[in-house]
Parts: C-alpha cells; sequence; structure tokens
C-alpha cells in the first residue's frame, strides 16, 4: 500500500479532513509512545501470560469464555477485527432483532429502511441485500445466491442467542466466497443451558406485539434439548408525507435444537426452524400505458423451514473432526417474482496440532442450490430454474513462531463454483504480542464475491418512459444480468491494536485499506424494438457488467470502560472512505459511479451506558450518529434508546423501552425498489419469566 | 457541531493512549481465556480457600494431589500450573480412569462422562477427605462439593457445605460468599 496514493485520493477541501490531518499524526505519536512504553516495560517482566493463577475468583466470575467458531482462540489473539455481542448486550440493548443488535459493532452500516427490510453491511457498499458480508446462524448460511445477499427472512429467538460473532474485513480463507467485507455468526446456547421454561411477550406503538415461550429439559444423561416459539407484529412505518406505509410484518418462528454428548469424544448437535412470515410494502410498477407506472401496495409472503446436524469427534487432545449438514427450503412469495429455494450443504473439516508449533485446520465442503422462479414482468430470470454446485476445501495453519509473542497465520481457500470456475483466497496474518494486555496484527487477504442468479440470469424492467411518436410509444428501461462476470475481486491491507489498559478499561483499534477490482456496475447498450408484451416498445438495455474499480480505506475504534461496579460504558467509532471509478470502458458519468460513494456514512459513533442501580434496577442509555448519505437524500441522524430494567424477582424481569427517542421520525435508507420509509419513535413494555 | 463531537471523540482517544498507566506486569485481561483455562483457574483459587484436616497429608510437604477423571483439556491446562504450590504444598496433577481409584486424590475433578459412576460412588461416601468438583447438573445437590455452573458465557460456581463438612474440608467463608448457591 502506497501511502501517497491514499492522500492524493483525499478531497482537498473538507473541513474535518485538514483537521483530521493535523490532529492524526500527534495521535500516532502518542501510539508510538505508548508502545514503546510498553515495549520498555515487556524487558522487566516476567512472561505471565499463561499463568492461570493471577485471577482471583472474582476475576474468573466476571470473565466471558470466548469459543470462536472453526477453532477456539482466545479473543486477544486473533488476527483480525473481530466484535463479540453477548447476550447481556442483547438483553440491555433493548433491540428486538439481530439487524438492530449489529449497530453496536464499530464499522457496521445497519439501516432500516421500512418496517420489514433492513441494509447492513460494513466497509461500505451500503445496499439492500448487503451482498459482501456472509451471515451465518449457528454456521448455516443464510446469504442467498439468487439475490447474492441477505434478505433477513431468517431469524432467531432472542432469548436463544448466546453471542453473535463479527469479524470485519473478508473471512474467505475460512469460510469462503462471499465473505468479502465481513462475517457474522449467530451462535445460539446448548440446550444444557437453556434447562426450564422462558415465557416472554411485550407490546408497544412500533412493537404492536410479541412474544416467545422456550421449554428445556434433560431425555437421557448428557443429552439435552429445547423447543421454542416465537411471534412478532410490527407496525408499518411511515412515508415522508406522513402517511402510512403498507410494510407490517408479521412473523411465526418455531423450532428444537439437541445436544447430545454420547461420550468424552463425540457431539452431536441437531437442530431445525419452521417460520412464516407476512409483509409488504409500497412500489411504482412500470406500466406500458400512458400512466407509464403506477403506485401498488404489495403483500410478501415467505414460508421456510431448515435442519441442521453436527458432529464432533474428538481423535487426542490436540486433534478433533467435526461434520455438519444442512438443509434450507424457502419458499417467498411476493410482487416482483416467486421464488423456491432450497439448499444443501455439507462440510467435513479436521483440526489437529502438528508437533508444538503448528495448529493445523484444513475441510472439504460441497453445497448444492437450486431455485425455481415464476417470473413477472416486473423481475424475470432465464432459465427461471437452475441447479449449481459447489466445491470447497480449504487450509489453514496457524505458527507459533515464539510462544506467546508471534503467531503467523497462513491460509487459503479453494473453490470451484458454476458461474466464475475456480477461485483462490488466499490470507497471511501476523500477531505480535510485546505483552500479555497487548496485541497488534497485521494481515493481507485476498477474497471474491462471486456472481449470483441476479447477477448472471436476470432481467428487472425497471422504468417505462414515452417515446416520441411515430410508433413505438414506450421506451422500456431494462436491466440485463450478465453470465460472463468475473468474480468481484478484493485485495484487503487489515492493522490492529489491541489495548487492555486495566481489567476494567480496553482499546480496540483496527485500520483497513481495501483495493477492489470487477466491481459489479452498468453499461448502456443499443434500444432495439420488442413486440412482446404489446404494445410493441423500444427496449433501452442496461447490463451489469464488471467494469468498476473502488478503493476504501477507514478506521475502526472500539472502547469499553467500567467506571465503577455498577456502571460500564461502551463506545465504538468508524471513519470509511470509498472511491469508486469505472476501468475507462464505460464512462463513470454515465451513471454516476461516484454517487455510488455517497451510499455509506464517513462517520459513525455510538455511545452505550448501562448502570445497574439499587438492587435490582437497570438502567440503559444508546446514543448514536450516523453521517449523511448525500446519494440517497438522508440527513444525518443522532439517536437513543433507553432502558429500564427492573428485576422484580429472580424469575420475573420487566423493561420499559424507547427507541429512536430524539425524533418523532428519520429516514435511514432507500432501496431502488420501494418507496422509502422513514423510522419511528418507538416504545415497548417487555416481560420475560424464567422458571426450572 | 458534529465536528466538535468528533473533536472532542478524538481528544478523548488521544487522552487515553497518554494517560494509560504505567505498564502492568500481571494484566488480568478479561474476556480472554478459554473454558478450560477458566476452569483450571477456579480449580487453583478453590484449593487455596479450603482447609484439608491434618489426616490427609502423611507429611508436611506431601504434595496436594489433583486428579482428573475424564476431561482431558481441562487436565491439560491444570498441568501448566503443576509447578505452582499451594499452602506451601506442590501440586501433583493426575489423570485417572475411574472414580474408584481416587481415594488418594486431595481435589477431584468429575466430567460429566462420569457421572452415572459419580452418583453411585458419592452414596459409598468414600471421598473423605476429598474436595469434590464437578461440571454438570445437580452434582451439589447430589452430594458433591463444588459445582463450576455456566450462566450464559461466564462460569459460576455453587457449594454444599453439608459434603464438605461430612468430607472433613472446612470451606473459607469467602468462597460461601461467592457461590451462587450455597447448598446446607
Amino acid at each position: 500500500m502506497d501511502a501517497n496514493n491514499i492522500k492524493h485520493l483525499l478531497p482537498p477541501t473538507m473541513p474535518l479532513l485538514s483537521f483530521l490531518k493535523r490532529v492524526l499524526p500527534i495521535c500516532c505519536l502518542l501510539l508510538i509512545y505508548g508502545i514503546g512504553n510498553c515495549l520498555a516495560a515487556n524487558g522487566q517482566t516476567s512472561n505471565p501470560s499463561s499463568d492461570l493463577t493471577i485471577y482471583s475468583l472474582e476475576d474468573l466470575m466476571e470473565m466471558e469464555v470466548i469459543s470462536l467458531a472453526k477453532t477456539t482462540q482466545k479473543l486477544s489473539d486473533i488476527p483480525a477485527a473481530v466484535f463479540v455481542i453477548t447476550e447481556e448486550d442483547i438483553r440491555r440493548s433493548g433491540v428486538t432483532s439481530i439487524p438492530e443488535a449489529l449497530r453496536m459493532v464499530p464499522g457496521f452500516q445497519v439501516a432500516k429502511i421500512d418496517s420489514n427490510t433492513w441494509a447492513v453491511t460494513c466497509r461500505g457498499f451500503n445496499d439492500l441485500f448487503g451482498e459482501k458480508l456472509l451471515i451465518l446462524i449457528d454456521g448455516r448460511s443464510i446469504y442467498s445466491p439468487l439475490l447474492s445477499g441477505t434478505i433477513w427472512d431468517e431469524d432467531v429467538f432472542l432469548e436463544d442467542v448466546e453471542r453473535i460473532e463479527v469479524i470485519r474485513g473478508p473471512g474467505a480463507a475460512l469460510w469462503g466466497a462471499n465473505a468479502v467485507n465481513g462475517i457474522i455468526n449467530i451462535v445460539t446456547k446448548n440446550s444444557r443451558d437453556t434447562q426450564g421454561a422462558l415465557v416472554t411477550g411485550g407490546a408497544g406503538n412500533e412493537e404492536k406485539g410479541f412474544g416467545g415461550v422456550r421449554a428445556g429439559s434433560r431425555f437421557a444423561e448428557n443429552s439435552f434439548y429445547r423447543v421454542y416459539a416465537k411471534y412478532f407484529n410490527r407496525d408499518n412505518s411511515v412515508f415522508s408525507s406522513g402517511e402510512d406505509a403498507a410494510d407490517a410484518w408479521e412473523r411465526w418462528q418455531a423450532g428444537f435444537r439437541l445436544d447430545w454428548e454420547k461420550n468424552d469424544k463425540d457431539t452431536l448437535v441437531f437442530h431445525g426452524d419452521v417460520y412464516t412470515t407476512d409483509s409488504g410494502g409500497t412500489t411504482q410498477m412500470p406500466v406500458m400505458g400512458p400512466a407509464l407506472s403506477e403506485v401498488t401496495d404489495f403483500k410478501t409472503d415467505v414460508r421456510g423451514w431448515n435442519v441442521l446436524a453436527l458432529w464432533n469427534h474428538k481423535l487426542s487432545p490436540t486433534s478433533d473432526t467435526t461434520t455438519q449438514v444442512f438443509f434450507n427450503r424457502s419458499d417467498r412469495k411476493e410482487i416482483y417474482f416467486d421464488a423456491v429455494q432450497e439448499t444443501f450443504d455439507i462440510d467435513f473439516q479436521h483440526h489437529f496440532a502438528l508437533g508444538r508449533r503448528n495448529d493445523f485446520l484444513w475441510g472439504l465442503g460441497y453445497r448444492l442450490y437450486q431455485d425455481k422462479i415464476d417470473n413477472s414482468f416486473r423481475v424475470s430470470f432465464d432459465p427461471d430454474s437452475r441447479t449449481d454446485g459447489l466445491l470447497s476445501a480449504f487450509v489453514q495453519d496457524r505458527i507459533t513462531l515464539r510462544e506467546d509473542r508471534w503467531y503467523l497465520t497462513l491460509g487459503s481457500k479453494f473453490e470451484h463454483n458454476d458461474y466464475t470456475g475456480f477461485e483462490i483466497q488466499p490470507n497471511a496474518r501476523l500477531l505480535w504480542k510485546p505483552r500479555e494486555d497487548i496485541s497488534l496484527w497485521a494481515s493481507i487477504s485476498r477474497a471474491v464475491r462471486t456472481p449470483g442468479r441476479l447477477d448472471s440470469d436476470s432481467r428487472i424492467n425497471f422504468i417505462v418512459l414515452p417515446y416520441a411518436s411515430p410508433p413505438p410509444d414506450y421506451n422500456l428501461i431494462s436491466l440485463f444480468g450478465n453470465d460472463d462476470l468475473e468474480s468481484e475481486e478484493l485485495i484487503a491491507y487489515e492493522a490492529g491494536f489491541r489495548y487492555q489498559i486495566t481489567p476494567g478499561l480496553s482499546l480496540d483499534i483496527t485500520g483497513f485499506y481495501n483495493k477492489y477490482d470487477n466491481l459489479i456496475t452498468l453499461d448502456i447498450g443499443t434500444p432495439y424494438p420488442e413486440i412482446s408484451p404489446a404494445p410493441v416498445h423500444l427496449v433501452t438495455p442496461l447490463t451489469i457488467v464488471d467494469k468498476m474499480k473502488g478503493e476504501t480505506y477507514g478506521v475502526e475504534i472500539a472502547a469499553s470502560w467500567n467506571p465503577a461496579d455498577f456502571w460500564k460504558l461502551a463506545a465504538a467509532y468508524s471513519y470509511l472512505q470509498i472511491h469508486l471509478h469505472n476501468d475507462g470502458s464505460v464512462p463513470d458519468a454515465l451513471f454516476n459511479v461516484e454517487g455510488f460513494e455517497g451510499n455509506s456514512p464517513h462517520h459513525q459513533f455510538s455511545l452505550q451506558s448501562r448502570m445497574d442501580l439499587l438492587d435490582n434496577f437497570e438502567l440503559d442509555l444508546w446514543l448514536r450518529y450516523v453521517d449523511n448519505l448525500p446519494n440517497m437524500g438522508i440527513p444525518s441522524y443522532v439517536t437513543l434508546d433507553a432502558r429500564l430494567g427492573w428485576h422484580i424477582s429472580d424469575n420475573l424481569e420487566l423493561s420499559l423501552n424507547g427507541q429512536n427517542l430524539f425524533d418523532h421520525r428519520h429516514p435511514e435508507g432507500t432501496t431502488y425498489y420501494n418507496e422509502p420509509a422513514e423510522v419511528e419513535r418507538g416504545f415497548y413494555g417487555k416481560l420475560t419469566w424464567r422458571f426450572r | 457541531m458534529t465536528k466538535r463531537i468528533l473533536t472532542y471523540i478524538l481528544a478523548i482517544f488521544c487522552l487515553l493512549l497518554v494517560s494509560s498507566p504505567a505498564p502492568r506486569s500481571e494484566a488480568a485481561s478479561s474476556s480472554s481465556l478459554t473454558e478450560e483455562q477458566v476452569k483450571a483457574a477456579y480449580i487453583y483459587n478453590f484449593a487455596k480457600f479450603v482447609q484439608w484436616p491434618e489426616t490427609a497429608f502423611l507429611s508436611a510437604n506431601e504434595p496436594l494431589r489433583i486428579c482428573f477423571v475424564g476431561s482431558e483439556d481441562l487436565f491439560k491446562a491444570m498441568e501448566s500450573l503443576s509447578d505452582k504450590t499451594i499452602q506451601g504444598r506442590p501440586l501433583k496433577i493426575s489423570k485417572r480412569s475411574t472414580l474408584k481409584t481416587t481415594p488418594d486424590c486431595h481435589i477431584l475433578f468429575i466430567s460429566r462422562h462420569y457421572q452415572g459412576e459419580a452418583w453411585q460412588e458419592l452414596k459409598k461416601n468414600i471421598f473423605t477427605p476429598v474436595l469434590t468438583i464437578a461440571d454438570f447438573d445437580s452434582f451439589v445437590s447430589g452430594g458433591g462439593i463444588i459445582e463450576l455452573v455456566r450462566e450464559g458465557s461466564k462460569i459460576r460456581f455453587a457449594v454444599n457445605i453439608a459434603a464438605a463438612r461430612q468430607a472433613g474440608l472446612n470451606l473459607s467463608s469467602k468462597l460461601l460468599k461467592l457461590a451462587i448457591f450455597v447448598e446446607e
């Protein structure tokens, strides 16, 4: 990475940037001073790292036990931008959905577009489908190959979530394609930890009614299970005019999980869910008639189910294998198209220590995906049914260069997919722990986002324009997929610094520079006449092409501080800069490529305060600032969420929650498809009862 | 307005960096241990807060024997402490394949895969004077002395005083105070 390169990319006129330029060198100096300090101290200290005797009982009782997916590692030892949202974080933030919880993660942009639609992205490229993020629920991918992204049709019972592990930046070396800008793994609790019963429910003005029940029990020694059901009903959002949007959302889900520890060596896990959702929205449909378009309210129904089985087998204390199989089906009916999608996936991985220095992980996987689409005039796929296979393998070696000091991780994923063929996604990560409480890491990785059905096989009829007489009368602007696309490619350079300053104060800083190639953009083709559907009209084709390049860079900072036993503060700040340009074969001005830069906020800030008051009250506040999105016409906003919790007894908890308190309503994002809606101020109360 | 807020934030972060206290050699960094390490550290702490009867040791420098039945990973985590001393005694950490060969242990950790056997042996009262520890359900109410309990992402513990008394062990009041549950 060339520093001068970045410098000349900076727009010169921003006052904030010039301010940053002035302050950053000072910060850097201080940072170097700090690190120097640490190094100086390093010489004097004996190696305390693996010494477990320094922890008091009180320390131990407050310690979070973390096991990050694929293999277990200490959080401070992971050479990547990791962030973990705990069960307590979820409970005390008052969030009612996973996307809302992700707002805690520094650098994550979460925009609620309407009552049932979220755009969740990281490090830029804000889009309805968050196309560069990979999202997993207990290791099961919910990324849709049809839309090349994630729609939040799938959900979990929040009370079952143990933690949400988030890695910003590429995780492709382990997780494969589409883990380009980040990975989210939602981990639910072992059913051993959800024994007894739980009943929760509440209501408010935006959360019109929600509830869930869970029951857990054991059916044999070391065999536990739980079953649950949940429901919610969310109110319509409003248009900027103040009118109600037709996007209310009602959703049912039920499921089970079974954990069976057969013996010291074998563990089996089964889970499954079934859901049905009812939502809707408002869109402008193109019409080949004098009106050219009509605004229509529509309904969306989704039904789906999934099952997953996992078998972990210990070969020895330093060697184990995991085999996982899952099946996913969803049946979506909406105004744009109906789709049935099915995914079958089998994964095997083997983890073992090779000598004292090498921790080795390798795996194989195969995924079979198929869909069947019912086309409409607005959106159609050709072919309307497709079956694709994805074969993958990965290797990773974590090398201890020097015990408790230097670690090098090398790895790569190898994949073969039906769109772009063979893809290699390697990475190299170096971790240095000058002291037990400080980690510095740096990495270089390559990741790809493979095209999906929408990019490759779709046709979207966007707008009908009048055409000068004589006939044809209409000009239909249509967007065409392209089955000749390369994968979008990312080379990412990242570095991070983690410092546990005192047991109650920690700091985590990550910087990145991403270089993208073959990004998807649009080109315009030669208009041609089309007979069907009647009347005869002209088609102006816009074609998806892989001609855009881009650079993004930014900083993400997370800090947490316990000023007192009863008080915790958590702050997050992120800065992001994006530059996009076509490769020369398509003019930038054609679709205002630079405009897309303005889809993601430059600055975001979040501050959470959690207080335990008296013996059984909790007062939690959450302030967030999101910078404006000029391309979408979204002004910057500051919001406040507040929660008052009362533990009436050991089993019973009541909370009163306020969301988006600072304004009556505000917009957070838009889509190309639906009419933009705004998020309103909300209040709800919630009661949770647990008993064994 | 926003620029000013950002200025403050940056200033605070810079301050944090400068004002970071003198480096400490023993940083108890939270959120950075594996489950096994946390459990091993617990066992080490328990040992400090338990008094064994004099008959439990033949001589003043006899090692404190910590035994594991099952739980290979925990045993390994514990082994990193084998050069420590507790109450002036060196530690001897060992693995046993069955509960029947454990009467010489001072601390006995039983993995959940041996719970069937544990219920039977606990009834026979053979664990004297042994501090029994386990991480499975109902261990404490079934006559074990300390149970490690998973509460969300944290590990806590419960204590059975009656069982400790019966085994001839004296638990310190600190242990009882911190336990999430004390069976009398």
